[in-house]
């Protein structure tokens, strides 16, 4: 159904010249892994899909066409929006060039999920009750928890504030305030065990980027840990390296990371990355008295500052 | 591989005797890069300076690191040491092994350990040391002074003494500011207007000042040297090439407005001049009141009687862009507005007035021609209230801060009231009086003990009206006792704020201003006349609550540091600045915000990766306005800017040697 | 050893304004104070990027002090007041990842107060000992 209402808003922007190109998905080898795909002209619509397996944030694509003529439409859910208004805020993408296509989301299923429960699947459609899920002729439903991706459960921002046509009707929240319990969890621990909690997490690490890569604030000409002078990080992955890529990592979007969780999404490890850029987000919310930290503004919280902000040290 | 030297200075035993300087120097022979050590009892001495710039020479070194007392202390001294010898100046880091080791350890046990991990820290800086230039800017040698009052005055005055050319911009159809609409001034009850007007002339007069009344800056762009204003003209509707001032105009027209430099008190015509003793002395049409803009082009009296011709409705506004080397803001203060005392009468009673307004009725040249008469009915008033800190030292409902000058005033206001009204007595109400200044005191016990003024300590809590009769109710806390005083008529000593629009006036001009909208000096004890942005300098009650003689010592303090510019036909940029790498800056400009001097711009490069043509945007440091404190260089996540002499690879290189 | 004799490390960043002039007078006043501090002068608190300090933490610091003007006293007017906020979001969040928070301490110390750097240096090297020398993550500089 999104499919059909997306091609034809495709197609009627590249005919009328709208829009130059139109950032959506298509479908691969795999119904159930669609992938990023552009279409510059009308004809090339028909091949653009939307569906409950479309989690990708399509935001961060928009830096390939910054130096492109004409704007871009693309498909965004209320978390990938988010992502779009970092890199605004970030001077990455202006907002002229982009036509957001807002597609009000019930939620997205989760991959390492599926393969546990249904791995054939091949279609799906989210319903009231739960998820029905298709491979040919067979059938399976299952609950929503069992299927969707952790962060569609505890969805704050379903749908686009802003957009320039929405490709659904809006949705409401499925909570109103982020959740910080695994993170109050992690701080009640003693020092040591946080130590090790940590030293074992990043201990998995392959470095393989996938979180920067994918992270709408890690929007960097070139990254700094790429840089030679000074070697802010060993090309080694041994465990300090692993630290101080994960510290740079959660530092440099602390006050600016907008909680679509896409990093732990992609990362194969599994290391729950969320855990260190909420932590940073309570505290920046709780240190400057800034409501929703994950909404991208015109000012970075470590970028401003009152005079009256709360004095820890002597 | 460098080639670096480490000169370990004994000072006298200063060092030598807490830090055995043999192991030191060991030490330092085996680390990388080093390729000479020597010791000299006085490095700093002319004969310790010459053994590091020979071992230059002879070693062929190209960094230099010294181990001796602070850099706060020598570090200019070794840099011209290292210059002398042909080698860059910041290829030098100095150990602090007197101050940070030396002195503050017991014995060679507990100091050596440490002089050893600093020298090896500062050779690991060294090794990342590049070769730093200063960069020179040119300097137009001509000063924007904004603001007419006294304090714009006094520093336009100074600045063209000196040579240079001035640009006075006042936004009033005349000069004079606050200081005109004053009847005397504390403590010597001389005449405003007979020691203002002299130097009001004076502008006039000044072939080099140029006099821009009726206009206002609409931006400044630019840097120290350099800065360039664009400066609206505001149609007066009058040609001043042609007119006289001969007053006809102003005579015969027919249509009367409450006069703003009477504060309302008073009435002037829609084409007038604000007093009489104005500069310039020719006339602005108010075309809010005049009839020809009004009632669409009916009367025309000015224009039939002005036999210069000179009356232009045609008159349209101008723009003028000018280039300046430096700016003094000199935008002067307002009265809070007492009409938020309710207690107070919330600005009904006519016979509540404010000291600004007193001034008004008390001066020869005021509405009632220097005689002392109530605005209600025109009876000369013989009991007289006076309510100090009415919104000052108030931070629930007015402002926190002192206003500075009331205290003074009002002891004027009492001997002046004295002086016209013998037999009639005043009252002041206070909370402290506060006379800092020279001969301050005496002018306040004249008023207590020669014009008989009854201080009464405490705040009022109301003011009403008892049949035609104004009552001010207040407590003695000295008695701790309520007191009532019947008035005929009641001054309030409003608190001095900012301009309604200083906060704009501060954002078009790029320095910044605080929570009051007062301007911000660049230090407040070392700076008090800077900004924090390079080339603008603040005179006046702008900055804060300031008496006349504060005032005027404040602009000639703006007009040295102008004319000290002024003095250099360069301007040497300091080399430790902070630099972008636009090869990796993305152009997200979080580092301009944390900038304190405005000194990051964007610049957009062109480039043509695979033959097209692309353009991007990256951060440009303007070394003239940098100061070198950093902060940018850590805002920025990609490390594409970043701090000349305190650089990344400089302080990473020192943590690492520190902790190995 | 036993524990009190190993003198703790502690890598401090001092703003060149107000607390290395501060640190300077210590030594002028011939203030003695235990020979665990070394500092690195940078020209403000806003200067210190929180890599320098976590680096100094993986590389064994026992612990790591900054040092600034005063909020308000800013010789750069505010860059102590980016550098407060940054720096209280680091401590939490060092100490969420397992670094002790009584290992990082941050300090306004003006040019005058030379008594006070030495007893932030004393009372922090006695919370040192106490705690124990600090766990290396990197052996060299190449990890």
């Amino acid at each position: 159904m999104w499919t059909e209402k997306l091609r034809a808003t495709a197609r009627r922007l590249l005919e009328e010249n709208r829009v130059a190109r139109v950032l959506a998905y298509a479908e691969g080898m795999d119904p159930a892994a669609p992938f990023p795909h552009l279409a510059a002209d009308p004809d090339q619509a028909n091949r653009l899909v939307l569906n409950a397996f479309c989690a990708p944030n399509l935001a961060k694509y928009l830096l390939e066409y910054t130096d492109q003529e004409g704007s871009t439409a693309v498909v965004l859910k209320g978390c990938d929006w988010l992502g779009l208004e970092r890199l605004i805020q970030d001077h990455r993408v202006e907002r002229e060039k982009v036509h957001v296509l807002g597609l009000p989301c019930p939620g997205m299923l989760d991959k390492k999920k599926l393969s546990r429960v249904f791995p054939e699947v091949r279609e799906a459609a989210l319903r009231d009750g739960g998820v029905e899920m298709w491979a040919g002729e067979r059938k399976r439903t299952a609950r929503r928890e069992d299927v969707c991706l952790g962060r569609c459960l505890a969805c704050r921002v379903p749908t686009p504030a802003a957009a320039a046509e929405f490709l659904g009707e809006p949705l409401a929240p499925a909570v109103a305030q982020p959740d910080f319990a695994a993170v109050e969890e992690i701080e009640k621990r003693p020092t040591e065990e946080r130590r090790d909690y940590w030293t074992e997490q990043f201990s998995r690490c392959l470095r393989c980027l996938a979180c920067r890569q994918v992270c709408p604030a890690c929007n960097c000409r070139s990254c700094s840990l790429d840089s030679e002078a000074p070697r802010w990080l060993s090309r080694a992955t041994g465990p300090s390296a692993n630290q101080m890529f994960h510290f740079i990592r959660a530092w440099d979007v602390a006050g600016r990371c907008v909680d679509c969780q896409e990093c732990e999404r992609v990362c194969p490890m599994d290391i729950p990355l969320m855990r260190l850029n909420r932590k940073l987000m309570r505290d920046v919310g709780e240190l400057f008295a800034i409501p929703d930290a994950h909404v991208p503004r015109d000012a970075e919280p470590l970028g401003i500052f009152r005079p009256d902000d709360p004095e820890e040290f002597e | 591989m460098k080639r670096v030297g480490v000169f370990l200075c004994w000072c006298g035993s200063n060092i030598a005797a807490h830090v055995d300087l043999d192991r030191v120097q060991e030490m330092s022979e085996d680390l990388g890069n080093v390729v000479h050590v020597q010791q000299n009892k006085y490095m700093c001495s002319e004969p310790g300076q010459e053994t590091v710039r020979k071992a230059i020479q002879r070693h062929g070194l190209d960094r230099v690191v010294i181990a001796a007392c602070s850099p706060r202390m020598h570090e200019r001294t070794f840099r011209r040491t290292v210059e002398g010898a042909g080698l860059n100046p910041y290829l030098l880091e100095i150990a602090n092994v007197r101050e940070h080791c030396s002195w503050v350890h017991p014995d060679k046990e507990t100091g050596t350990p440490v002089a050893i991990d600093l020298v090896r820290t500062a050779v690991a800086k060294a090794v990342q040391d590049v070769p730093l230039q200063s960069s020179y800017a040119g300097v137009e040698k001509r000063a924007l002074v904004i603001g007419g009052g006294i304090a714009g005055i006094q520093a336009a005055l100074d600045i063209a003494g000196s040579g240079y050319e001035v640009v006075l911009v006042e936004r009033e159809p005349t000069i004079g500011g606050r200081m005109a609409q004053l009847d005397k001034t504390f403590p010597t009850l001389d005449c405003s207007s007979c020691i203002l007007t002299p130097k009001m002339v004076e502008v006039s007069q000044d072939p080099r000042i140029r006099l821009l009344t009726y206009a206002e800056v609409e931006s400044l762009a630019g840097y120290v040297g350099n800065f360039e204003a664009r400066i609206r003209l505001k149609a007066r509707s009058v040609d001043f090439v042609k007119c006289t001032g001969c007053g006809d105009c102003w005579n015969k027209c027919p249509y009367r407005t409450p006069g703003e430099f009477d504060l309302g008190l008073g009435k002037r015509k829609a084409i007038f001049i604000p007093f009489p003793q104005a500069i310039p002395s020719k006339p602005t049409i108010d075309r809010d009141t005049c009839a020809y803009f009004q009632k669409n082009g009916k009367c025309q009296v000015c224009k039939k009687f002005c036999q210069a011709g000179a009356i232009d409705f045609e008159q349209t506004d101008e723009i003028l862009e000018e280039k300046f080397g430096a700016v003094v803001v000199a935008t002067g203060f307002d009265l809070w507005d007492h009409a938020r005392y309710g207690e107070y009468g919330a600005g009904e009673h006519p016979d509540v007035i404010s000291s600004l307004e007193l001034e008004r009725l008390l001066s020869a040249s005021g509405p009632s021609d220097g005689h002392l008469k109530r605005p209600s009915d025109g009876r000369e008033p013989k009991r007289v209230v006076f309510i100090q800190c009415v919104g000052s030292r108030d931070e629930a409902k007015g402002v926190g801060y002192c206003s500075k000058i009331c205290c003074m005033y009002t002891a004027k206001h009492a001997i002046m009231l004295k002086e016209k009204i013998p037999d009639s007595q005043a009252f002041v109400f206070y909370i402290d009086v506060r006379t800092p200044g020279k001969n301050y005191e005496e002018f306040y016990r004249r008023a207590t003990v020669e014009a008989g003024a009854q201080y009464i300590r405490g705040r009022v809590s109301r003011i009403y009206l008892r049949g035609k009769q104004l009552v001010v109710v207040g407590e003695d806390t000295l008695l701790g006792q309520k007191v009532e005083v019947e008035a005929d008529l009641v001054v309030l000593a409003s608190a001095v704020v900012s301009r309604a629009d200083a906060p704009q006036v501060a954002q078009k001009l790029g320095f910044s201003y605080d929570n009051y909208g007062f301007f911000t000096e660049a230090h407040p004890k070392l700076a008090p006349v800077e900004t924090n942005t390079a080339g603008i300098f603040l005179a006046g009650a702008c900055q804060g609550p300031k008496d006349i003689p504060e005032t005027v010592a404040q602009a000639g303090a703006a007009a040295a540091k102008v004319v000290r510019l002024f003095a250099k036909d360069k301007l040497e940029t300091e080399p430790m600045v902070a630099r972008v790498d636009p090869e990796h800056c993305a152009g997200c400009q979080w580092c301009r915000p944390i900038c304190p001097y405005q000194a990051i711009g964007m610049e957009t490069l062109t480039e043509r990766p695979g033959g097209r043509r692309v353009t991007r945007r990256v951060a440009r440091v303007n070394t003239s306005l940098c100061h070198g404190c950093g902060a940018c260089s850590v805002a920025c996540r990609s490390g594409a800017m970043n701090l000349l002499g305190f650089s990344n690879e400089q302080l990473w290189a020192e943590v690492e040697a520190l902790c190995l | 050893m036993p524990l009190a004799e190993v003198e703790p490390k502690i890598v401090a960043f001092f703003c060149n304004w107000c607390s290395y002039a501060g640190a300077d007078l210590a030594g002028t006043s011939r203030i003695q104070y235990p020979p665990s501090v070394r500092i690195i002068r940078v020209p403000c608190s806003g200067r210190v990027n929180p890599r320098f300090i976590l680096r100094a933490f993986q590389l064994g610091a026992d612990g790591v002090l900054v040092a600034g003007c005063h909020p308000g006293d800013c010789h750069y007017s505010t860059g102590n007041y980016f550098s407060r906020r940054r720096l209280s979001l680091l401590r939490r969040f060092l100490a969420y990842l397992g670094i002790d928070e009584r290992r990082f301490r941050v300090r306004w110390i003006s040019a005058s107060e030379g008594p006070r750097f030495a007893e932030t240096v004393k009372e922090m090297t006695e919370e040192l000992r106490q705690l124990g020398p600090a766990q290396k993550v990197a052996a060299t500089s190449v990890d």
